[in-house]
């Protein structure tokens, strides 16, 4: 659907922000600040002296003294300004606590101390253990290794760009840019495009509207609205009907994702029978080739599903690829059906007190579920705020 | 799901409530045999059940449609036709099912404000009675109120159940697969 020209004047409005976990959180809040605190741990490295021993012991170290799984980024050489350094163990519990014991709070984990020279003075050498005692357990010939010191280094790989900065200066470390949930450049400038925002406002002002004429008929003014994000189709509008009494659970988005299983030959709630139409507002009336693409799109759709569901016994899982947008952020029992339901992204208008989506709870992204999607809040906050419910979504 | 750890029968429960869980039990193991979702859900509303469910997800192509969710339609039909003001019964009924009810489920009975929930396992996917969040005792604002559950009840057999049926379900499934809910 194309944006009209109303929704102009609402864009610079609101600001959509994402909801993110605590932990994507903390990285975008550093990432903006550009204060970046890596968490830290302690090594044993030494200087090599022969440099024609470094390819020996590197493959010596890798079989003998590999870097665990989560330190992988670590390089094992850093080039100093006079010379080589190889990393060689980390240091254990034990050998970590007589360090802090010994030395003060010079070289404490986690704090980035170290890090501007990130060398133990000589005269602390004595507390270092020897080369022999570092390697006590395996049999290894040290030639070329001169006296080993002890180094910070970040304990995991860098998450972005700016944190791989940070990372270099620190230790040498490799860095794989993973696809991101969140782009954190354009959330830390305050979001996306002025083109998806239209797109965005456009499909939250007919959960809007849609929410207006069930409040105007008695009803508790919450809007959703179902997009299939490849199509941009809008596949539901729907809203809230548990006002009434027959229908205590039917919140606005169990209602559409109720009539997208209609629409799948599926569907549980006879009261929502031939309601689609009826909730098209009318300044989007459907044309007659829309009507067919629709059709044709449903036709496809459960022809894939069903063959999918043939082959693997899978579930339907019809949300998928779905996009949800909500006028109020969803409750508990909402945002949960909506994760059964395999949706990609919710959008929000307004923050619930009970909300399950970044209030009370932060469903989308909680580390014991097996499914993740995105979130965003703040869509035409105000629009949304203006329904004025102050009841469960 | 530690099999030498057998929970001992929870000390709470009546003879009433071993009786009516016998009866979710007896549906659970009618669903398995029929190749469906081994959950069997009951509510009971003054000695009386008022409505029983099973899992209807492939049906409706809802996947909110689970045992709970089918059950408190039934007792909303129940109300209906015995004129009866729902809200009331819900706040008197007890809901028992073989399996700790999904976070979406606990946020229904939330909702209806019923008060007990009697379960036997533990749900690890999607519990929402303590299992991956405690829906049912956290302090959530406007989302109905908090209930209270006794769990355990022959919970190795539900445990069993389930394993069965996702045995018997999909033999071939790659590793990957995303397996049905409870
Ligand atoms: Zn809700
Ligand atoms: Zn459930």
């Amino acid at each position: 659907m194309a944006p009209s020209a109303d929704n102009d004047a609402h864009t610079s409005q609101w600001s959509l922000t994402p909801v993110l976990s605590p932990e994507e959180e903390q990285e975008l809040k550093e990432y903006t600040s550009g204060n970046i605190n890596p968490p830290l741990c302690l090594y044993f490295a030494a200087p090599i002296i022969d440099k024609k021993q470094i390819s020996r012991l590197t493959q010596i170290l890798s079989l003998q003294y590999p870097l665990p799984d989560c330190m992988k980024h670590l390089k094992r050489v850093r080039a100093q300004q006079t010379r080589l350094e190889m990393l060689l163990r980390p240091a254990s519990l034990e050998e970590k606590m007589t360090f802090s014991k010994d030395s003060g709070a010079d070289c404490t984990e986690n704090a980035g101390i170290c890090r501007s020279e990130n060398i133990r003075k000589d005269d602390d050498t004595s507390q270092v253990p020897s080369l022999t005692d570092i390697f006590k357990d395996g049999a290894i010939d040290l030639s070329g290794l001169g006296d080993p010191f002890v180094v910070s280094v970040p304990m995991r790989s860098a998450r972005n760009r700016k944190e791989q900065q940070v990372w270099a200066g620190i230790w040498p470390s490799t860095y794989h840019e993973k696809p991101k949930t969140v782009n954190l450049e354009e959330a830390s400038h305050g979001g996306v495009s002025d083109e998806e925002k239209l797109r965005i406002g456009a499909h939250m002002r007919r959960a809007i509207e849609a929410a207006q004429l069930n409040q105007a008929r008695g009803g508790k003014g919450i809007g959703a609205v179902v997009v299939d994000q490849e199509s941009g189709k809008v596949l539901a509008v729907g809203t809230d009907r548990s006002g009434e009494k027959r229908e205590l659970l039917l919140h606005a988005c169990m209602v559409v994702i109720d009539m997208v299983a209609r629409q799948q030959g599926g569907g549980a709630y006879e009261c929502l029978a031939g309601l689609e139409n009826e909730q098209q507002p009318k300044m989007h009336s459907v044309t007659k080739d829309d009507e067919k693409q629709i059709g044709d799109e449903k036709e496809n759709r459960k022809r894939t599903k069903e063959s999918s569901e043939h082959c693997t016994g899978e579930l339907p899982y019809l949300c998928t690829g779905y996009e949800v947008y909500v006028t109020h952020e969803p409750c508990i029992m909402c945002s949960m059906a909506l994760l059964h339901s395999r949706v990609s992204c919710v959008y929000y208008g307004c923050c619930s007190p009970g909300g399950a989506l970044g209030t009370f709870y932060r469903l989308h992204c909680h580390p014991g579920l097996n499914h993740k999607f995105l979130v965003f809040r703040g869509v035409m906050e105000n629009e949304c705020k203006a329904l004025d419910v102050g009841q469960e979504v | 799901m530690d099999t030498t750890n057998i929970p001992e029968e929870p000390s709470e429960m009546t003879e009433e409530m071993k009786s009516w869980m016998e009866k979710a039990f007896q549906m659970a193991q009618d669903a398995l045999d029929n190749g469906e979702v081994p959950v069997g859900c009951l509510m009971v509303h003054d000695n009386q059940l008022v409505g029983q469910g099973r899992n209807e997800v492939n049906e409706t192509k809802n996947a909110t449609r689970h045992a709970e969710m089918v059950a408190v339609d039934q007792v909303l039909d129940w109300c209906r036709k015995n004129d009866r003001n729902s809200t009331q019964v819900f706040e008197n009924t007890v809901l028992y099912v073989t399996v700790e009810p999904c976070i979406m489920c606990a946020g229904a009975l939330r909702l209806l404000r019923i008060p007990l929930v009697v379960y036997g396992c533990r749900n690890e996917r999607f519990g929402g009675c303590g299992s991956v969040l405690n829906v049912a005792g956290d302090d959530i604002s406007d989302t109905g109120a908090q209930f209270k559950c006794i769990s355990g009840y022959n919970a190795q057999k539900a445990v069993e159940m389930l394993k069965t049926f996702y045995k018997q379900e999909n033999p071939n499934a790659p590793k990957s697969k995303v397996r049905k809910k409870e």
